[in-house]
């Protein structure tokens, strides 16, 4: 027995001639994926390296990361499109680098400082967005909510799971897990659940599990229950964002009728990710509700005064279990320390009910998700301070609010353009308004509240009229810039693959996931679409029109 | 002389541009010698990609109840502007519309059209676009077209195709012209069946599948028009080359005229009936070019304003989203 395939997933050799990955016509069983992770790992260092991989749902990539698992070497997941990876790889001096998207910038030198040694995983908490912090997650932690996840959902080795999500995500980190760990298979695709070629590839191999965020939701809600009609199909997974109750009812009586579960679920990076799900009879009365902590954790709830609320009532949720990180890393001098967290204050604000399952009611922490992005409001904050010194960032789950005293037209314009970028966000969804005065209340502190409901409040009023827009000259200087644009004779002024779709196919954008098919493009519209992506990708991708957005946005990267 | 820079251009985009200035082109001076080999034709390849794109962006991967939508949403985005064209008509010459033009209905009963329009065309798509909507009603027949589209598709472009073979003889109303959906289905069903052969399926023997495809259109052609006509040639040669030469390399300006026009096409295909009735009344030469290109280069100027106005606008609203909603508000940037 090779100690590369000795993960905290277990040993990849018990399952023998088991399928474990379906990729394209390829299908590579647990033992001929035991000898490419042993390939893989003897092909490293006899050292323990510092890796950072690009998590793609491929086979050469999985094998990597088994490789990482089974040598015990610490692995940061990130995206084709990761924002910031240059920083990252500054601070984090990783020993090596494996990428399949090509690198603009060079690997540091190796560094010769040590690696605590539990720690298996890096994650970055919001995906793309850059942040220099980053969750370290060790092997047992891993292997904890892995056996977890198997245990509710009933996996087992005869189970076959679409990836529909990167793994660079602690959610679809924690698909890859929670099935290599019972022995089941993977359906190995990068391509969008709205596209109909990741429903053959499910049909193809037979595929009996498959996970979405709430957007791969709304989407399939959209386009209709045909998809819901694979024979094959015994668990259907929600995480990574509250889905609307009145989806979760849609989806279990769905699922009910067709013959598969549906359960909904809580998570976060910090524990490895899952910490509560939904059983699917309990759906229909429980649709608002997170469920019941995962075997092996449990629940606390603490109110203001830091005290344990019991019985009924409200409280920061906080989870205590062995799948809770081992803090965070801000640079390569945390990787050393070698931290046992047994308890994570999630941030969120919980009601237990009597029947002692919970439903999330507010937050205590100043965190938005827009597009599926978990966004640090302070952070943000941070970043429009370091360009105007008064800058006060708010938001909710739509977008970004900054307001600022200080500032010309031009810096805010700047700043704005610099946040859009940074955090991976539309032009639309991030609004720069130079106040008078910031909102503060009686105790001197900013009112966020107010700031974002006057930034909210009335949206139709809240709207310039057409008149005020028709009479404004602002419009007609970008009326002629688009019109030269148009002729070729302007530069096009496209920010992101979001933001052609909003302006031609209109429907709504969010979460990287909708594609020009699903968001009800048509053969009127798709030319200047296509057109405007060739410009802003430099190409247009084969089969674009199913492409999800932030597949799209990626292939910028090709 | 000048060398341009080139760019590359998809051959679908070329195609298209090429296909509405023809038609333009036509309209601004219909040549037809003896044998009535004519200017026409760019319109039997748009109808061809009307239903490539139909099955491309709204059949592929749907279900039944969202491609019906789609039928519905599409036959609506033909509508208005036609109405609003028909309108135009009113406002123009006079004429008071019939009902027949306001109700999508007209070409059933006689060929005349407003002045400033070819309506049969948005009547014919219109109408095979209600009944696709009906015919997916048909839930096992819409399972089995979904399950076997090439196979649906190129029994239904058959059927078409004996359709219009017979059309004439026996299905033709008095005064109709041949105007009528029944005409043109095997046109738009040419279309569906070569996105089927192209892209759906396996993707073996692309060869096979680029020449079955030339050779449907090259048979609808044929019965349909007949050598003669320059519709047949049309047809066929420019499904030759969509399905053989994926782009082209264009001089940057003559690349970016087809880009402009290619996305003009709908608009131009709307106005430029308007642009030579302003020619005429303004008693200008009649001269096929210059009216053509005063008919193409105005519809097309009218698009781009249009479109710039619109893009503007859906900017400048979004942009404002928060703008009105503090007191103490200077100015906002989103």
């Amino acid at each position: 027995m090779s100690r590369a395939t000795l993960t905290p997933l277990g040993d990849l050799r018990t399952h023998g001639g088991r399928p474990a990955l379906f990729e394209g016509d390829r299908t590579c069983s647990y033992a001929e994926l035991a000898d490419l992770v042993e390939a893989a790992a003897a092909s490293r260092g006899a050292e323990r390296e510092l890796i950072f991989l690009e998590a793609r749902n491929e086979i050469a990539s999985i094998v990597e990361y088994l490789a990482c698992l089974g040598r015990e070497d610490p692995v940061f997941l990130f995206a084709a499109d990761q924002t910031g990876l240059s920083d990252l790889i500054t601070r984090y001096a990783p020993d090596r680098v494996i990428a399949w998207t090509p690198l603009d910038h060079a690997v540091p030198e190796r560094a010769e400082r040590p690696l605590a040694p539990s720690l298996a995983v890096l994650l970055s908490t919001s995906g793309t967005t850059g942040s220099p912090k980053l969750v370290k997650l060790s092997g047992d932690a891993l292997g904890a909510n892995a056996q977890a996840i198997a245990q509710y959902l009933g996996l087992g080795p005869d189970d076959r799971a679409m990836t529909s999500l990167k793994y660079n995500y602690s959610f679809g980190m924690s698909v890859i897990n929670s099935h290599l760990a019972v022995g089941a298979a993977l359906i190995l695709t990068d391509e969008s659940v709205t596209n109909p070629g990741f429903w053959e590839q499910a049909r193809r191999h037979e595929a009996t599990n498959f996970s979405g965020v709430p957007y791969s939701f709304e989407m399939l809600a959209r386009q209709g229950d045909g998809w819901a009609g694979l024979d094959t199909l015994r668990h259907v997974a929600q995480a990574g964002g509250r889905l609307e109750p009145a989806l979760v009812r849609h989806f279990a009586a769905l699922g009910a009728e067709r013959g598969w579960r549906f359960f909904v679920m809580y998570g976060q990076t910090e524990a490895a990710p899952r910490m509560a799900w939904l059983p699917p009879e309990r759906a229909a009365t429980h649709a608002d509700h997170i469920g019941r902590p995962i075997p092996g954790g449990a629940f606390d709830l603490v109110d203001g005064e830091g005290r344990t609320v019991a019985g009924e009532g409200e409280g920061e949720l906080i989870f205590r279990g062995p799948s809770v990180m081992m803090g965070y890393a801000t640079g390569r001098g945390d990787l050393a320390l070698e931290t046992r967290l047994d308890r994570l204050a999630t941030g969120d604000i919980a009601r237990r009910d009597a029947d002692g399952f919970y439903r999330i009611v507010g937050r205590v922490a100043r965190f938005v998700k827009p597009f599926g992005l978990r966004i640090n409001l302070d952070e943000v904050q941070a970043d429009a301070r370091a360009m105007l010194a008064d800058a006060v960032a708010t938001g909710d789950d739509v977008g970004l609010i900054i307001v600022t005293e200080s500032g010309d037209a031009a810096a805010r314009a700047a700043l704005h353009a610099q946040l859009c970028d940074r955090y991976k966000l539309p032009p639309h969804s991030v609004t720069v308004i130079a106040l008078d005065a910031i909102p503060r209340l009686s105790s001197g502190k900013i009112d966020y509240r107010r700031i974002l409901e006057d930034a909210r409040g009335a949206p139709a009023a809240g709207r310039r009229s057409v008149v005020d827009i028709f009479t404004s000259p602002a419009f007609y200087r970008r009326a002629w810039a688009e019109g030269l644009a148009i002729l070729g004779m302007g530069k096009p002024g496209w920010n992101s693959v979001a933001e052609i779709f909003a302006m031609f196919v209109g429907g709504y954008v969010a979460g990287g996931q909708g594609s020009f098919r699903a968001l009800g493009g048509d053969s009127l519209s798709y030319i200047q679409v296509a057109l405007a992506l060739e410009d802003h990708l430099g190409h247009l991708p084969e089969g674009w029109e199913g492409m999800a957005l932030g597949d799209l946005e990626q292939a910028r990267f090709r | 002389m000048k060398h341009f820079a080139r760019m590359s251009v998809e051959t679908e985009t070329v195609l298209r541009a090429l296909a509405i200035a023809a038609i333009v082109f036509n309209h601004a001076h219909p040549v037809q010698n003896e044998t009535g080999f004519g200017m026409g034709g760019g319109l039997t390849f748009l109808i061809l990609l009307s239903g490539f794109n139909l099955a491309r962006y709204s059949f592929h991967g749907a279900t039944s109840q969202a491609f019906r939508r789609s039928c519905l949403m599409l036959a609506w985005r033909v509508a208005w502007p036609t109405l609003l064209i028909v309108l135009l008509d009113w406002l123009v010459t006079g004429h008071e519309p019939a009902p027949g033009y306001l109700l999508f209905y007209s070409n059933w009963f006689t060929w005349h059209h407003p002045e400033l329009l070819q309506i049969w065309y948005p009547q014919v798509l219109i109408g095979l676009l209600l009944l696709f909507w009906l015919i997916f009603h048909i839930e096992p027949l819409a399972r089995l077209v979904h399950a076997r589209p090439f196979e649906a598709f190129l029994v239904a472009f058959v059927a078409a195709l004996a359709i219009r073979a017979i059309a004439p003889e026996w299905l033709e109303p008095a005064e109709s012209r041949g105007r009528l959906l029944h005409f043109y289905a095997w046109n738009f069903l040419l279309g569906m069946l070569a996105y089927s052969a192209l892209h759906a399926g396996s993707g073996k023997w692309p060869i096979v599948r680029r020449l079955a495809v030339v050779a449907c259109a090259a048979a609808g052609a044929l019965v349909a028009f007949g050598p003669a006509k320059s519709d047949f040639w049309w047809l066929c040669a420019a499904t030759a080359i969509w399905v053989t030469v994926p782009r082209m390399s264009l001089p940057r300006p003559i690349g970016q005229a087809v880009r402009v026009i290619s996305q003009a096409a709908f608009t131009v295909f709307l106005l430029h009936l308007f642009f030579l009735y302003l020619w005429r009344h303004a008693l200008l030469p009649d001269q096929p070019i210059p009216q053509f290109l005063f008919a193409l280069g105005g519809s097309v100027a009218a698009w781009v304003v249009m479109t710039a106005f619109s893009r503007a606008f859906r900017a400048e609203r979004s942009a404002s989203s928060a703008s009105n909603s503090s007191s103490g508000l200077q100015e906002a940037v989103a």
